[in-house]
């Protein structure tokens, strides 16, 4: 499911990439406390379906953007490792 | 609240409306009839004009007099809106400092960097504009096909038995989910997801340099079960 699509080659960096996922974070958030849902099999069941943010996938760029560090020090960090 | 209501409500109805044949003895539903021509028009990239043309002559000429069809791309996409799979265009700062939503929705420069919201010499076409596709109406769609519902609940009654790590709710990380919020692990329609973030050219074998030389940057949910 795509959720957000940004425009420009080079506009995200760590340091604005917050401002970006901030209408992702907040619809994460709402669905975290709960959302009234319809279960269609069980005719009119309604429940309250939460969501829980698990994993995050990404190249290691990404990895760092996300991390709001110094790029540098992450690479450096993940030789070592 | 109340605009769940609303949603709830015109769901239900415009179901109840879009499952009624598109004319006496037709087997295809209206619904059915409408999304597969825009899947037609989408999927060799016809124009809004020809769409819109296209559906006026089947309305009025080719179909049956007494057919239910839209008679303008208008009326079709007011339908197709409230399935919930339309996406929010968001007006960004060029720097990335804001978005303007909430409170700087009116604004015309960033607080910030003071850069204007608007390319040079106008006041209608923005710098950079975010989509967000909204995720929860995708998630209660997912809940709406009886199918999709047996395919979101399938991890509770399918665990690996012998230690194993045959699926994803095996893992160590589902785990540690479930022993660490139980009220969540008690639910089987509660969903995890994992997010990722990548770039794409959206003009597959075209160049980069399209469209002032911009590509996209884009983030994806997946859906874990």
């Amino acid at each position: 499911m795509l959720t957000l699509l940004i425009l420009g080659k080079e506009s995200v960096k760590s340091e604005n990439i917050d401002v970006y996922l901030q209408p992702l974070v907040e619809k994460l958030l709402e669905l975290w406390k709960s959302v009234r849902t319809l279960d269609v099999t069980k005719l009119g069941d309604k429940f309250l379906l939460r969501t829980i943010c698990m994993w995050s996938l990404h190249d290691y760029l990404t990895y760092c953007y996300l991390l709001a560090a110094k790029q540098k020090a992450i690479w450096h960090a993940l030789y070592v490792d | 609240m109340k605009q769940e209501v609303d949603y709830e409500t015109t769901m239900s109805s415009m179901f109840k409306e879009a499952q009624t044949p598109l004319y006496e003895g037709c087997p295809n539903s209206c619904l059915a009839t409408i999304l597969l021509l825009l899947n037609l028009c989408n999927t060799h990239g016809i124009n809004n004009m020809f769409a819109d043309e296209f559906f006026s002559l089947l309305r009025l000429d080719l179909f049956p007099k007494d057919n239910i069809l839209p008679k303008s791309l208008y009326e079709v996409n007011t339908i197709v809106k409230w399935l919930g799979l339309n996406y929010n265009l968001i007006h960004a700062c060029y720097n990335g400092c804001v978005l303007f939503k909430g409170e700087l929705k009116d604004s015309k420069a960033c607080p910030k960097c003071k850069r204007s919201r608007y390319i040079e010499r106008s006041y209608i076409v923005p710098c950079k504009v975010l989509c967000h596709f909204p995720l929860i109406p995708r998630l209660k769609q997912m809940y709406r096909c009886p199918t999709l519902v047996d395919l979101m609940v399938w991890h509770n009654s399918n665990k690996s038995n012998d230690g194993l790590i045959c699926y994803v709710c095996d893992s160590k990380a589902w785990k540690h989910i479930n022993t660490t919020w139980l009220d969540f692990a008690k639910g089987p329609h509660n969903i995890r997801l994992g997010v990722a973030f990548d770039r794409v050219n959206p003009y597959a074998n075209l160049s980069t340099n399209h469209l002032h030389g911009q590509s996209y940057s884009s983030t994806t949910i997946c859906h874990l079960g």
